[in-house]
């Protein structure tokens, strides 16, 4: 996460100053000081909350939150709602720990995108369902000698409707996905 | 020995870029007026005084007009059916990158300049020159404008594990030949972090050394079908869309690539192709 914040910082404050002007100026990057390796648990008095990192999926340094009194569990961007996901990380290492993530029981997650809270597991799998078209049209493309200029085209179309800023995202998407794929 | 004219043309680039417009997200866009400047002085450090000429549709450049990912632009130049026989290089610049040699294909007897491609990194809106070199010497140029920025300072990929493990690993596509005698299309692509000298380490936080193919020599049964000299423009895992015909059609032959990176290591890996797949 330090990492990640000194290679992109300087970008998110420049798009902030951008978006707000004078409301951002005195805005730092400030890097976390207790790092999650794998797994940490937090006791903030009556209130213990489980952090758990994620290997590569829609970032590199994806993190969720636990909290065991109200059974809530923070998502961060491992879940978009309604929003259209963005693949940063690896399509595969997604899909791989939406497996792990939906296991796991809570009353309510709160996403990265989208309401401030759903149901959980149910409000992962128009996620899932993205992610994995993305996964078996970018495949058939690459089968197919497909460039990756073009591979967009014919990914994934069935998704477009479902998700705000899909026309925005979704090449994008599709670019890292082939690049991810193409080795397989 | 001396200087092979590809650093003599990178110790040329780089006097340029210290006097002359330095790329960043600091700076104003470049007026028209400047952009051309910029090209003028670009095409004297690398063709000297040679005429480069404009040819309309003889030489194109096919790539996004916004880059999905400024990191991995796909960039593909044609070259017009009667003209292909002619070349013998191809150069492509990007005129705002901090390095604009992006690649100097050299063809060899066996290549087919009809399309070569590639993906490269582009640092801020700019044009792409593709420049023709036929065989009597003549220069043919294009340009194509193009809005992507970052993609040089862009972070690797993210599983840098996986990325270590599958170092100089090369794979080599080739599409199925709808005729015989058409020239066989084929993919190759080359994992290596080919590191630009501007990412940044996420651990340490300084910049990550460059380190990059310098040169890829791929060949069939021995005779080039292309060498390219290449630079920290092109993008992470190296792609290159190209074009051959092989010289006997009868028998299988094999196909060999090998790179020579900036840090001196060498990869080496060879595909048979059968008789079939030529037919």
């Amino acid at each position: 996460m330090p990492g990640a914040l000194a290679q992109r910082g300087e970008y998110y404050l420049g798009r902030l100053r951008g978006n707000l002007g004078d409301a951002a100026i005195g805005t730092e990057i400030v890097a976390p000081t207790i790092l999650v390796s794998d797994r940490l648990e937090l006791d903030l008095g009556r209130r213990r909350l489980i952090l758990r990192a994620h290997g590569p999926a829609h970032t590199d340094n994806d993190l969720t939150i636990f909290d065991e009194n109200t059974r809530t569990f923070w998502l961060a961007d491992l879940l978009f709602v309604d929003r259209i996901p963005v693949i940063d990380g690896s399509l595969v290492g997604w899909l791989k720990q939406l497996d792990g993530l939906t296991a796991i029981s809570s009353d309510r997650a709160v996403p990265g995108h989208g309401p401030a809270t759903v149901s959980w597991p149910a409000a992962a799998a128009p996620e899932r369902r993205y992610l994995e078209a993305v996964a078996g049209d970018t495949r058939a493309a690459i089968r197919a000698g497909i460039d990756i200029a073009n591979a967009y085209r014919q990914v994934a179309n069935s998704e477009r409707g479902h998700w705000l800023l899909f026309d925005e995202y979704h090449p994008r998407n599709v670019t890292a996905s082939y690049k991810e794929l193409e080795w397989e | 020995m001396g200087m092979t004219p590809s650093r003599l043309y990178r110790a040329a680039l780089c006097f340029l870029l210290i006097g002359g417009v330095l790329p960043g997200p600091a700076r104003a866009e470049p007026t028209e007026a400047e952009r051309m400047a910029r090209w003028s002085d670009l095409r004297h450090a690398i063709f000297g005084d040679r005429v480069v000429e404009d040819t309309g549709n003889l030489v194109t450049i096919d790539a996004p007009a916004r880059a999905e990912d400024a990191a991995i632009v796909p960039v593909a130049i044609s070259i017009a059916e009667p003209l292909a026989p002619e070349i013998r290089s191809l150069y492509l610049i990007i005129d705002d990158n901090p390095s604009p040699l992006a690649a100097h294909f050299l063809l060899g007897p066996l290549a087919d300049a009809r399309e070569i491609a590639t993906r490269v990194r582009i640092d801020d809106y700019t044009y792409l020159h593709a420049v023709a070199e036929a065989a009597d010497g003549r220069l043919y140029v294009t340009a194509r404008f193009i809005k992507a920025a970052g993609g040089c300072s862009a972070p690797a990929s993210k599983d840098q594990a996986l990325a270590l493990e599958r170092l100089g690993k090369m794979k080599l596509s080739l599409a199925d030949r709808s005729r015989p005698g058409e020239p066989i299309n084929a993919k190759l692509l080359i994992s290596h972090p080919n590191n630009s000298g501007l990412q940044m380490d996420p651990v340490s936080r300084n910049y990550i050394p460059a380190d990059f193919m310098q040169t890829l020599n791929v060949t069939y049964n021995g005779q080039p079908i292309f060498r390219l000299e290449s630079d920290i423009a092109i993008s992470e895992d190296p792609s290159i869309n190209f074009r051959f015909r092989p010289s006997d059609l009868t028998s299988p032959g094999v196909i060999t690539a090998e790179v020579l990176d900036s840090s001196q290591r060498h990869f080496s890996q060879s595909w048979s192709v059968s008789a079939a797949a030529q037919m």
